[in-house]
């Protein structure tokens, strides 16, 4: 019989009450985890794009088009190696709800700049190749159970089909790709500039630019053809605003303002309120064991084994409680990763995270079981036994 | 284990006598053979072969020295005080007090509440220390040990039984038993043995796998007397024990406390209220105050009338 078994038997007296901390534990490293994943997501997203590829925008807004002819301008700028037109779609399928983002994009130029892009099934030169083709990311092949060939219909909500409201433009599907990179979701879909164009374009009219994306030549400085080209356009007819790929992404991070500070924050607080709760449960668990602490001292065991059982029983629940909030997070990350990758791709739980969990977990529960285990090493065993009896 | 097993059938009664060695020759290895079928004889068989094993880890054994220069391997207290000091007033508690106890005799100790009796007691097992004054126990003198000596000396040396039982509710009566065992170098096996011999002789066997929760206080009690026994201590400190017992259950405990007296030589220092539970031992020292009043012999008759 060693001491240990005690540790699981004094925890099975108050079954409700352990279960409740333990409860408190998991939902403490859950929100531990997630939160953040957020904050190191939208860190990462900044970080990992780069800086030889520039973002050309209406210097109005994003969602203002520029000019047909401003790509073939701006290719012509020093050290500019390629530039890919890209124009928010805003479409869905069969129902707005079924939400994800899609792009019409020069397909060519897009598989060359992105190397991120990870074709795993079907291939980017047959992408390339079919002006009704697309590309799309394993995200949304999964939800929607596209394989490569099927036809993709998309109900164009901005762009409306010209042939009828109703009708959805049919993309068939020639590549899939995995996100070699965090800054890539997995569930975007590229087309082709050009069915999108010939198919928009009427006698009177014809779509203008959403954005660009500017490939810089290898050994050139990108600040230098970024002032190029904002200079281009200067007086006109319309001008533009060009950062880099990490300030573009870094706006939409900057959108989230504090998000940052205030999720740090709240995940502080919620971890101290459960330290606290780990503690009570703890001091009360010590209180009542407290006559058994006398025995086992009058029995010859030492301070430190007799202290160490509740050590162990502090530690066992929140060991149990942090391990089980992390299996949470793991398990949930995918619906997150769904859930967020419109505004936010690449959500991760970093191993960093669950370690940084994992440390937490043993440190409030040796925070929470040192204060009684302290305590009953005081006690002597003629108080604790309750010398007046 | 079973007592056709080899080596107890072989080794028996040898074993017993090798056992309980000279100074300690009692009942136990007069035996005659067919006695060893009955529960009390497996039980005493099995823990003369617990004596045997763990001899070594005896404070006696381990130490001859302290065994052969001792005067006494009872209990001896000299000049003893002990002060509590209660909202500033001093209560003296123990006053200068003499006493000596012979080993293997089986002691009563009577007095009015509040006179001292559980103080005395706690100082004899080394649960506090006295303010002046030596105690010696089984040839120890208890004031130079301190923290992890006391403690493991306690582990060997004393056995308690308290008057609230004081078991761990939450485990078994058998692991009640065995977590004094936790302590000595004996294997997972071996304690269980142990442990399972203990509750055999307190007539528990029976009931190794109930909580504390599952038994009557005098089957409580009986389990405490076991685990205060696994460690096989010289000595058996025992604070009201028949206190919150009626008479039937009290009977029952006090000739297993006679029993391991007579039969296992253990020095008994019992505390009580209840002049029919001190009439069952061998002399009755009354405390008035802290202080030493008599010490009674008991009547052979008398004691031998209490018997069962
Ligand atoms: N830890 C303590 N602190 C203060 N006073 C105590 C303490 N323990 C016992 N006493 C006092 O010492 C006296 C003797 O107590 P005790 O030895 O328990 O007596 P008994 O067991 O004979 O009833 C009592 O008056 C009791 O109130
Ligand atoms: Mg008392």
């Amino acid at each position: 019989m060693s001491l240990l078994r005690l540790v699981p038997r004094q925890l099975l007296r108050h079954p409700l009450r352990t279960l409740l901390t333990i409860g408190s534990l998991t939902v403490a490293i859950f929100l531990l985890c997630i939160l953040r994943s957020l904050v190191t997501t939208l860190d990462a997203t900044a970080t990992t794009a780069r800086n030889d590829r520039l973002w050309v925008q209406s210097a109005v807004s994003l969602f203002v088009g520029m000019p047909a002819w401003y790509p073939d301008r701006i290719a012509q700028v020093d050290g500019v190696q390629s530039v890919a037109r890209w124009q928010w779609f805003g479409g869905y399928y069969q129902d707005p709800s079924n939400f994800f983002a899609q792009f019409a994009v020069d397909p060519q130029k897009v598989v060359d700049m992105y190397p991120e892009l990870v074709v795993v099934e079907g291939s980017a030169d047959a992408f390339v190749a079919g002006r009704n083709c697309c590309m799309i990311g394993r995200g949304i092949a999964n939800d929607f159970g596209w394989k490569v060939g099927d036809i993709a219909p998309i109900t164009g909500a901005l762009f409306p089909h010209p042939d009828g409201a109703d009708k959805a433009w049919e993309l068939e599907v020639a590549a899939i790709y995995e996100p070699g990179a965090r800054n890539f979701d997995d569930r975007t879909l590229f087309f082709h500039w050009k069915l999108f164009e010939e198919t928009l374009t009427t006698p009177e009219n014809s779509p203008g630019v959403g954005a660009m994306v500017v490939r810089v030549k290898d050994d050139v400085d990108p600040s230098l053809v970024m002032g190029a080209v904002d200079d281009l356009f200067m007086d006109g007819p319309q001008r533009v605003q060009t950062t880099t790929e990490s300030e573009f992404q870094a706006q939409f991070v900057s959108m989230f303002g504090n998000i940052p500070f205030f999720v740090s924050a709240i995940g502080g607080g919620v971890l101290a309120a459960v330290l606290l709760a780990c503690i009570n449960t703890m001091l009360m668990a010590a209180r009542e064991q407290r006559r058994e602490v006398g025995v086992l001292k009058a029995l010859g065991f030492s301070d430190a084994k007799v202290g160490s059982v509740l050590l162990m029983q502090s530690l066992f629940l929140t060991l149990v409680g942090g391990g089980m909030g992390m299996l949470l997070s793991k398990g949930i990350e995918p619906s997150v990763v769904a859930a967020t990758s419109s505004f936010m791709p690449g959500f991760l739980i970093e191993r960093e995270t669950y370690l940084m969990a994992f440390i937490i977990t043993v440190l409030a529960g040796v925070l929470a079981g040192l204060l009684p285990a302290w305590s009953t090493r005081k006690l002597t065993v003629v108080a604790a036994l309750g010398a007046r009896d | 284990m079973r007592p056709g097993d080899t080596d107890v059938a072989h080794e028996g009664p040898g074993v017993s006598s090798r056992v309980m060695g000279a100074g300690r020759s009692g009942t136990l290895h007069q035996a005659s053979p067919q006695e060893w079928s009955c529960d009390g004889g497996f039980a005493t068989l099995c823990w003369a072969l617990y004596f045997h094993e763990s001899g070594s880890q005896g404070p006696d054994a381990s130490n001859p020295e302290t065994r052969a220069h001792s005067m006494n391997e009872g209990i001896l207290l000299q000049g003893v005080t002990k002060t509590y000091s209660r909202g500033g007033e001093e209560l003296r508690v123990l006053d200068n007090l003499d006493l000596t106890m012979d080993e293997g005799r089986f002691y009563a100790l009577m007095g009015p509440s509040g006179s001292g009796k559980t103080t005395l007691l706690n100082l004899v097992g080394g649960l506090d220390l006295p303010d002046s004054g030596s105690v010696q126990v089984a040839g120890q003198d208890i004031r130079s040990l301190r923290g992890a000596a006391l403690s493991a000396w306690r582990a060997r040396s004393v056995g308690f039984v308290f008057q609230g039982f004081n078991l761990i509710p939450v485990l078994s009566a058998l692991e009640n038993v065995a977590l004094p065992l936790a302590l000595t170098p004996l294997s997972r096996k071996e304690r269980r043995q142990h442990a399972l011999a203990a509750l055999d002789l307190v007539d528990l066997g029976d009931r190794a796998g109930h909580r504390p929760g599952q038994l009557s206080g005098g089957q409580e009690q009986r389990v405490a007397i076991a685990r205060a026994i696994v460690t096989d201590p010289k000595v058996l400190l025992c604070d009201e024990p028949t206190g919150d017992l009626d008479r039937a259950a009290a009977d029952q405990v006090l000739a297993l406390l006679q029993r391991l007296n007579g039969e296992m030589k253990k020095t008994v220092l019992m505390v009580t209220h209840d002049a029919a539970a001190a009439a069952r031992a061998q002399r009755i020292v009354h405390l008035d105050k802290g202080r030493l009043g008599s010490i009674e012999e008991v009547q052979a008759e008398q004691a031998a009338g209490a018997k069962p």
